[in-house]
């Protein structure tokens, strides 16, 4: 099997490890919050639904922790060999207190991270190309279920205000998770990544402007706070 | 509940193979059709469909059975 590290700097491996590790452990716990509501949907179908979300995002991250062994060289044994304490991104460290709550994260958070899978399926480092094409085509749905349901739910000024502010930390969250401007450069030089972090920035705001536009968020407004930046944990750190 | 309001039941019917008729293989209650769609797909997915289409029951215009309808099946000729 040829070595799929050749024309890869340093550098980038060590990048492209912590966001493959960052993506894998937050769709782990994405997967295991989406459970917790898998049997609490304000529908029958909702909850099917979310339950059929809930093996995706598991599964997705099943698939990344195995591309992380190809990337380490070394294969786990189980998941106790993988570090997973300190990747987990804020709103995805608690259950979610109510539906519309999820729905937010659906919308904001899970879009996120399939930015930049989508940025990962022109890569020219197959085993990443191999296991991102699948991804994209099936959170094709997980998109559509959470915009369908912010519209509905937003509907209710009284929902819709609580769902504009935690939107509002998912967003700034998720805005910071892609990396400072400059970041991840190395990947998109080097072919491994379709974008670096601030066309993934850009490209997941236009994905979300709808969204926060339907929730009367002005989102100009909002800036990052790179002051709260942790880079060993690609996330920032809790706030006050 | 308010995220109930305004609900269809959607008719699903798929077949397994191009050369088979579409079968009704259920319901689904949804705000519209995309999400129709895309509970059906989840719901009804045991199976590698060839084809799944939802229908609005609302849509479904009843045809008045030439011969009497039920009574006349269970009676036979």
């Amino acid at each position: 099997m040829s070595d799929p590290w050749v024309g890869i700097e340093e550098d980038g491996r060590s990048t492209l490890q912590a966001l493959v590790h960052s993506l894998a452990e937050n769709k782990k716990l994405l997967g295991r919050r989406y459970s917790e509501w898998a049997v609490g949907g304000p529908t029958l179908e909702a909850a099917i639904a979310l339950s059929a979300m809930t093996q995706d995002e598991l599964g997705h991250s099943r698939v990344l922790y195995g591309l992380l062994e190809e990337l380490r060289g070394v294969p786990a044994t189980g998941d106790a060999d993988w570090q997973v304490e300190g990747w987990g991104l804020s709103v995805l460290t608690r259950p979610f207190e109510t539906w519309a709550h999820l729905i937010v994260v659906t919308v904001f958070l899970d879009s996120a991270l399939t930015t930049l899978v989508e940025a990962a399926t022109t890569s020219v480092f197959l085993p990443l190309q191999r296991r991102t094409r699948k991804m994209v085509e099936e959170e094709r749905y997980h998109a559509l279920y959470g915009s369908q349901w912010l519209e509905r739910l937003a509907r209710r000024p009284q929902v819709r205000r609580a769902m504009a502010e935690s939107a509002l930390q998912v967003f700034t969250e998720a805005m910071a998770w892609f990396g400072p401007p400059g970041d991840l450069t190395p990947l998109r030089a080097a072919g491994i990544l379709g974008a670096d972090a601030d066309e993934l920035r850009d490209r997941y705001f236009q994905r979300v402007r709808p969204a926060l536009e339907a929730l009367d968020l002005r989102p100009e407004a909002v800036a990052v706070p790179w002051d709260r930046w942790d880079p060993a944990w690609r996330r920032l750190r809790p706030g006050d | 509940m308010p995220v109930l309001d305004h609900v269809e039941i959607y008719e699903v019917f798929a077949r397994h193979r191009r050369e088979e008729p579409l079968r009704h293989v259920g319901t689904v209650t949804a705000p519209n059709v995309e999400m129709a769609r895309l509970y059906a797909r989840v719901i009804y997915d045991e199976d590698m469909w060839d084809a799944m289409v939802v229908v609005p029951r609302a849509a479904m215009v009843p045809v008045e059975p030439r011969y009497g309808g039920s009574s006349r099946r269970s009676g036979g000729e």
